[in-house]
This record gives structure tokens, C-alpha cells and sequence, in this order.
């Protein structure tokens, strides 16, 4: 028989500074992390879900992260769906990329492959959201091992501005921008987001590349 | 002739005597008879005198059940008698009638007077057995005594025994009237008796009701009074029958006995609820908070454990007693709990354990204020126990989850978070973190004992232990505790062992005939087989795989990867958030097996010009079709 004892309405009360669970969710932002293996995927998602880096190398094959944070005095809720560098057949992405809402496209600045794999991962991700001015950044990571440096800083950004991208050189292991590339990203979800609304709501039907544009202009 | 009838008529007066009193007369009579006539020359006049006597019995039989049955009035008593009679007289005629059919048989010429006979034997044999079904239905042993059913015994187990018996009776008898063929329901002896017995029935259930209540009302002024033990449940357990018999039979007296019960003990619970919480503040200074709190919900627990299980099956609570077969031999506590019952279980007894217990939540609120006010980290404390008790409780239950389609992440599992969170805010400035974490340890060791033991009615064990120690490990992992490393592990392999079961075990069912055929092949091979030889085997032939693969038409198999996906967007659950990360799996095991058989076929079919019904190429496009149509 089912035990029905224990008031569990107990549990969230009492504690001081502790809210009752709002009714609703809060937003989720869909975040997918891709780019080359070893390029420090896992390594960033890491840093920022448990402020851990993780020296032993294992390639994921994907892995799923929640965590609740607040974003501009906003709860909300990060879904990072970390990829697998290397894929056998790239149309396996295809479906996680569809799910996905923004992107971080993450190379190392000491490997030029996977700086110029970051153009097939584009392509893919623009065929199959079908979609311009889908939430994206481009990340540079290892920035703490500039010593090793071999992909030019102006590449990177030349590469960025070809794509109205922003542009972020991030270091997983000293933790230099990795909240910045995870909130930068979302408040780009979510600005997205209220445009869509917007745009749906019938009320400002406004151009929606327009924080990109002047960024460059 | 006018003999015949004279006696005939003494019979049929004589039937109404005491029943040894009419089988010697009838005997002495048929002897006569017989005496009457000699030899064989004589069987069939007498076969036919002995024909039309009994048709005319027959008449007579039925003559006198139609008197009785027009003749109206208070004929309760009359009518039984009555009946008897008939059952006598009919007994008289079915041994007169194993005679006719001996005398019968002993005069083979005789056809027309055999058929007479017959024709006689069976009517009467149709009379009894009407006879007997309406006996065995509305007078059965335990309904012979109506009158004393008005004022039962239930003092005693004899007396219990006894009225449960007839109340049983009453019930399946007043409950068989729709299943009776009409004509016999349109008697108007049957109409009677139904009359009478549905009375008895009232006037039990009065008596029980009347008997319960006293009861019910005494035990609650005894346990109010004295601070002894209740005994109330195993005086009350003798009871639980009627209770059953009444919330069937009487659902107005059962329903005002529920409201007893819950009143008196309310009260009574109140009262020793509130005395417990006032001990424990008045020993807050001397004692730990922890072993005090301990107490009050120990204490707390079993009273509501105990109660919870004795009301469940003293009411029956949440059992639809109608519904259930009526022979009330289906009331065992085990059959309950695995069946459907023990399933819905939760609506009524939920909301009945908060009429008994009215008052406890206020009062174990308050408790925690007074402990909170009095020692900073009380309120910790509180939480600590009592969320270790509350997890114990739902991982037994997981009902609420049961109601949804899916299962998903347990609440406990994602208030652990919050939990965490509230409890990494108390403890940031003090040097108790070493109680802290054994609070975690104990905390996610009770979670993943209940996430292992959890069941969902819907979703797959697989998908409810992947979604649970996933969310829970990266919790786990949020906490950064070394002393939870252990745990954490732990929860990821178990992840990981779910998804490769939960993948493993729904990716071959698009092909799965194919499947199984190549796995046959395997095993060939392995015990042996050369590759290129395979296809020798009857079993493995290239007629056999032609076979099995026109049974996967390239659509068909497009349309089964399409489907495979709606099922595991099915089983999964938006919280969850895995729905990526399983078909991500699903589509690489998928392809790897693909590739595998590829490799099979050109290796045991050579040059058969037989291939799989899609190509790599066309898979990874099915998939793109798939991620652009969800």
C-alpha cells in the first residue's frame, strides 16, 4: 500500500530563503555546443555547468546539461546539448541541430583544422534551421595557451564578421569568458524570442538581423 | 376412474402432511395399485392409467402453485409452507415416475403409452427443477431464520460468523433478481419473498449500523479518556466484513459510520499530535533538535501508517466495492494491492487521512518555527529529516506519477536541488559542513534505492532510470561534494548501462525480422560455418533471405524509422531533456548495424545481387527527413 504520510508540503516551506517553486518553468534556452573534437566542448560546458575543468580527454558522444540561472535579473533555465566532435555520418547532427535554439561553434587557436571545420558546421547548421540569423557565436578556445597559437586572431575575426557573428576567445581551463559566451549567447535566444513573439503578435514586424547589422555598421 | 380421483385428491391432501407422513401414503397407495392388476397383459392399461394420473397431478401441482401465487396478502410464512408442500409433492411424483418408467420398459409393445409417460416425466422433471432453482435462489440455509436477522448477534465470533453468512445470502440473492429469467421473476410468490428479503436486509443493515456506531463511539471516549494503547483496531478488524457488506448494501449508513470514525479519532490523534510537539519544545534546550524532531515524526509516522493501513481496509477506501465480483471472497489485503485497486489507491484515502489528521500540519509547522527561532540551524535540520522521511514515503509511492503519461524526473529528485540550494545558504558561514554532507550522503543514497525500485505504468524502466540518475547525477556533480563522488559514479554507469539497455532494446524493431535472420548467421559462423557456405544452410538460403527482405520494402522501412522516433519521443520527457542525446545513439547503433549487415550479405551472399533494402545514403536521409519533420 502507498504510504501517504509525511506531509511533503513540509519540504519547501520552513526554510528561510527558500521560495516555493514558481508555478510556471522558468524559460529553457536550447544551446548546442559544437566544433572538431578536442577542442574543449565538453571542457567550456564543464567549466560553466559545475566550475570544474576536466583534464583527462574522453570524446563525448552527446551529453545533456540543465542548470537554473539568472539572466539580466530573470530566472531562466540553460539546456546545453554537448556534441560529439566526431561524427561517422554528419545527418546524425542534423536532428540535434534542428532542437537546438542557439549555437556556440567552438574551435581550438591551436588547430587550424578545426578552424576551418567550423565552416562545414555552419553550412550544416544554416541548411537545416534554414536560417540566417539563428543565435551563434564563434569561440576560440584554449586562449591560454597562446603560445601555441597557430590560427591569426584577424582570421578569426574576419571569419566572424563574414558571418555577423560575434567573435569570443575563451580559456575552459582558467575559466576567462566562459559565462560570457553562455550569456551572451542566451540573450540572444531571447531576444530572438520576443522578436518572434512580436513578429507573431502582429505588432512590430521588425527586421530580425537588425542587433547584428549595427553591430557592423 | 372415481377411485383414481379420490385418491388422487387424498394424495394431493396427503402431500400437505408432514413429508414421511405423504410418502408412506402414496406408496401404500401406488402398492395397491399394482396389487391391482397381474401379468404382462395388464402393463400397458395400467401404463396408461398411471400416464393420465400423473398429468393429472401435474394439473393439480401446478394448479395449487398458481393459488398460491394469485392469492396476495402477508403470505411470507404461507408461502414457504407452500412451497414446501409443492417440493414434497413433486419429490412423491418424480419416485411415482421412476416407477411408470420401469413399468414401461417391462411392456415393449406399449410405444404410445412409453411416449405418454415421457411426455409426463419430463414435465414433472421441468417443474422440479424450476422448483429447485427458485429454492436455491431466494431460500438458502442461511435465510431460513429472516426474523432474527432484525436483532443479530455480533457480540460473538459464532454470532458474527453467522450473520455474515445470511447477510452474504441476502445480498447475492437480492443482487441475482436482474439475472432471473422474467417469468420467473413475474411470480407472485417470488415478488413476496424478494419483498421480504429486501426487508431483512434494511433491518440488518440497521442493526449493524446501530451495533457500529456504538462502537465506533465508545472506543473514541475510551482512547480519549486513558493513555493507554488504542485498541480500537483490533476490536474494530472483526468488523471489517459488515463494513464492506454495508458500503455496498447501505452506502448512507456506511458513509455516517466513516464520519464517526474520522471525528472521534480526530479528536483524539489532536490531542496527543499537539501534546508531542509541546514536549519537544519544552525538552528544545536540554536535548538535539535532530533526536527530538526524530521523535515527533517517528511518533507522527507510525500513528498515520498504522491508521492509514487499518482504514484503507476497514473502509475499503478506494476499492470500488460494485464493481468488484459479488461473492466477497475477493476482499484479501494482497489481492487488493497488486490489482487495479491498489493503483487508483490515493483520491480517498488521501483525503480521508486529512479528516483524521486535521491538525497536524499546522502543528508540525509550528514545531519547525519554534525550533527554526530557537537554533539557527534548526530549520536545516527540520528539512533534512524531515525530507529524508518524505523521500522514503514517495519512493514507495510514485503514484502521482503513476497518473501521468510519463514518468519523467521524480520531484524529490529536482527538490533536491532546491534543497541543496537552501542548505548551501545556511551552512556558508558555519564550520558544520561535515553534517551537511552526510545529510547529502543519506539523502541521494535513499534517491537512487527509490529511483531503482520506482515502476511506471507507461514508460519503460529504462527511460525512468536514465532520466532519474541523469538529473540526479548532474546534481550530484553540482554540488561538488567529495564525499558524494562515490554516488555520483554510481549514478552515471547506471545512465549510461539505461541508455545502451533502452537503445539496444527498441533500435533493431524496424528491421527486426532481418535482424534475427542475420543473427541466426552470426551464430553459424560462429560455431564454424564459412562465411561463403552459409547460404547452403535451408535456413540461411539466398531463397530464405530474398524472403525476409521482401518484407522490408524501402517505404516500409522509411516509415518504421519515422515511427521508432514517435516512440521515443513518446517514452521521454520534456524535463528530461535526453530526447537528442537517445536518438543521437539510436541513429548511430542503427547505421553501425546497418553497415554490419552490408557487410554480411556481400560476405555470405557473394554475387546474389541481394541488398538491403536502403542504402547508407538512403538511412542518413531518412534520418534528415525525420529532423526536418519534427
Amino acid at each position: 500500500m502507498p504510504r501517504l504520510f509525511c506531509c511533503s508540503c513540509l519540504v519547501p516551506r520552513p526554510a528561510p530563503g527558500m521560495s516555493k517553486k514558481p508555478a510556471a518553468q522558468p524559460t529553457l534556452h536550447k544551446v548546442i555546443m559544437v566544433g572538431s573534437g578536442g577542442v574543449g566542448k565538453s571542457a567550456l560546458t564543464l567549466q560553466f555547468m559545475y566550475d570544474e575543468f576536466v583534464e583527462d580527454y574522453e570524446p563525448t558522444k552527446a551529453d545533456s546539461y540543465r542548470k537554473k540561472v539568472v539572466l539580466d535579473g530573470e530566472e531562466v533555465q540553460i539546456d546545453i546539448l554537448d556534441t560529439a566532435g566526431q561524427e561517422d555520418y554528419a545527418a546524425i547532427r542534423d536532428n540535434y541541430f534542428r532542437s537546438g535554439e542557439g549555437f556556440l561553434c567552438v574551435f581550438s587557436i591551436t588547430e587550424p583544422e578545426s578552424f576551418d571545420a567550423t565552416q562545414e558546421f555552419r553550412e550544416q547548421i544554416l541548411r537545416v534551421k534554414n536560417d540566417e540569423n539563428i543565435p551563434f557565436l564563434l569561440v576560440g578556445n584554449k586562449s591560454d595557451l597562446a603560445d601555441k597559437r597557430r590560427v591569426p586572431l584577424d582570421a578569426c575575426r574576419e571569419r566572424a564578421a563574414h558571418w555577423q557573428v560575434p567573435y569570443v576567445e575563451t580559456s575552459a581551463k582558467t575559466r576567462d569568458n566562459v559565462d560570457k559566451v553562455f550569456f551572451d549567447l542566451m540573450r540572444e535566444i531571447r531576444s530572438r524570442k520576443s522578436d518572434d513573439s512580436r513578429a507573431t503578435n502582429g505588432d512590430v514586424k521588425r527586421k530580425k538581423r537588425r542587433i547584428i547589422k549595427c553591430a557592423i555598421l | 376412474m372415481k377411485y383414481e380421483d379420490v385418491t388422487l385428491q387424498r394424495e394431493w391432501e396427503g402431500a400437505k402432511e408432514p413429508p414421511d407422513v405423504t410418502v408412506t401414503a402414496s406408496e401404500a397407495a401406488l402398492g395397491a395399485l399394482l396389487e391391482d392388476g397381474d401379468g404382462e397383459q395388464d402393463a400397458e392399461r395400467r401404463v396408461r392409467q398411471l400416464g393420465s394420473r400423473v398429468a393429472r397431478l401435474d394439473a393439480l401441482n401446478v394448479g395449487g402453485m398458481l393459488a398460491a401465487a394469485t392469492e396476495s396478502g402477508g403470505a411470507g410464512a404461507a408461502l414457504a409452507a407452500r412451497l414446501d408442500d409443492g417440493l414434497s409433492a413433486a419429490a412423491a411424483l418424480g419416485a411415482r415416475l421412476r416407477r411408470c418408467d420401469a413399468l414401461a420398459r417391462a411392456a415393449p409393445d406399449a410405444a404410445h403409452a412409453r411416449t405418454d409417460a415421457a411426455r409426463a416425466d419430463a414435465n414433472a422433471r421441468a417443474l422440479l427443477a424450476e422448483l429447485d432453482a427458485i429454492y436455491r435462489w431466494l431460500d438458502p440455509p442461511p435465510l431460513r431464520d429472516l426474523d432474527s436477522l432484525a436483532e443479530p448477534v455480533l457480540t460473538t465470533a459464532e454470532g458474527r460468523a453467522r450473520a455474515l453468512a445470511a447477510a452474504e445470502a441476502l445480498r447475492a440473492a437480492l443482487r441475482a433478481e436482474p439475472t432471473m429469467p422474467a417469468p420467473r421473476r413475474r411470480l407472485a410468490a417470488v415478488r413476496e419473498r424478494l419483498r421480504r428479503l429486501a426487508r431483512a436486509k434494511d433491518q440488518l443493515a440497521a442493526a449493524l449500523a446501530r451495533h457500529l456506531n456504538n462502537a465506533l463511539i465508545h472506543l473514541g471516549n475510551e482512547a480519549a479518556q486513558e493513555s493507554r494503547p488504542h485498541r480500537h483496531h483490533t476490536e474494530l478488524a472483526p468488523y471489517a466484513p459488515f463494513m464492506r457488506w454495508l458500503k455496498d448494501m447501505d452506502e448512507k449508513a456506511f458513509d455516517a459510520l466513516v464520519k464517526v470514525y474520522a471525528g472521534s479519532w480526530a479528536r483524539v490523534y489532536e490531542r496527543e499530535v499537539r501534546g508531542a510537539c509541546e514536549a519537544a519544545r519544552a525538552a528544545l534546550c536540554r536535548d538535539r533538535t535532530d533526536d527530538l524532531l526524530d521523535h515527533v515524526l517517528s511518533l507522527v509516522e507510525s500513528l498515520c501508517n498504522a491508521e492509514q493501513d487499518f482504514c484503507t481496509q476497514f473502509f475499503y477506501l478506494d476499492i470500488d466495492i460494485k464493481s468488484d465480483s459479488s461473492d466477497g471472497e475477493k476482499s484479501e489485503g494482497g489481492e487488493r494491492e497488486r490489482g487495479d485497486g491498489g493503483r487508483r489507491a490515493g483520491a480517498e484515502t488521501r483525503r480521508f487521512m486529512h479528516e483524521l489528521f486535521p491538525a497536524l500540519e499546522p502543528e508540525l509547522v509550528a514545531l519547525v518555527g519554534h525550533v527554526e527561532r530557537s537554533e539557527p540551524y534548526g530549520a536545516m535540520r527540520a528539512l533534512a529529516c524531515v525530507g529524508r522521511r518524505v523521500l522514503c514515503a514517495e519512493g514507495e509511492r510514485g503514484e502521482q506519477a503513476a497518473r501521468k503519461p510519463k514518468c519523467g524526473v521524480f520531484s524529490f529528485v529536482s527538490e533536491l536541488e532546491e534543497l541543496s540550494g537552501a542548505c548551501e545558504a545556511i551552512f556558508a558561514t558555519s564550520g558544520r559542513r561535515a553534517d551537511l554532507d552526510r545529510w547529502y550522503l543519506s539523502l541521494a543514497s535513499a534517491m537512487m534505492h527509490a529511483i531503482q525500485h520506482a515502476e511506471h505504468p507507461r514508460t519503460p524502466r529504462a527511460v525512468l532510470h536514465m532520466e532519474n540518475y541523469h538529473r540526479l547525477h548532474g546534481t550530484l556533480s553540482s554540488l561538488r561534494v567529495p564525499a558524494l563522488e562515490a554516488l555520483r559514479r554510481e549514478c552515471r554507469t547506471r545512465y549510461s548501462d539505461a541508455l545502451r539497455a533502452y537503445v539496444t532494446q527498441y533500435f533493431g524493431r524496424p528491421l527486426e525480422k532481418l535482424t534475427q535472420f542475420f543473427e541466426g548467421v552470426s551464430e553459424a559462423v560462429a560455431s564454424g560455418v564459412r562465411e561463403d557456405e552459409v547460404c547452403y544452410r535451408a535456413a540461411f538460403s539466398k531463397h530464405e533471405l530474398r524472403r525476409v527482405l521482401a518484407l522490408y520494402p524501402a517505404h516500409e522501412v522509411r516509415k518504421s524509422l519515422h515511427r521508432l522516433y514517435r516512440t521515443v519521443e513518446k517514452h521521454l520527457s520534456e524535463e528530461g531533456g535526453l530526447l537528442q542525446v537517445v536518438w543521437r545513439a539510436m541513429q548511430e547503433e542503427f547505421i553501425a548495424q546497418h553497415v554490419a549487415l552490408q557487410a554480411r550479405v556481400a560476405a555470405c551472399y557473394p554475387a546474389a545481387g541481394l541488398a538491403l533494402p536502403l542504402t547508407t545514403q538512403d538511412i542518413l536521409d531518412a534520418f534528415s527527413d525525420i529532423a526536418r519533420e519534427h
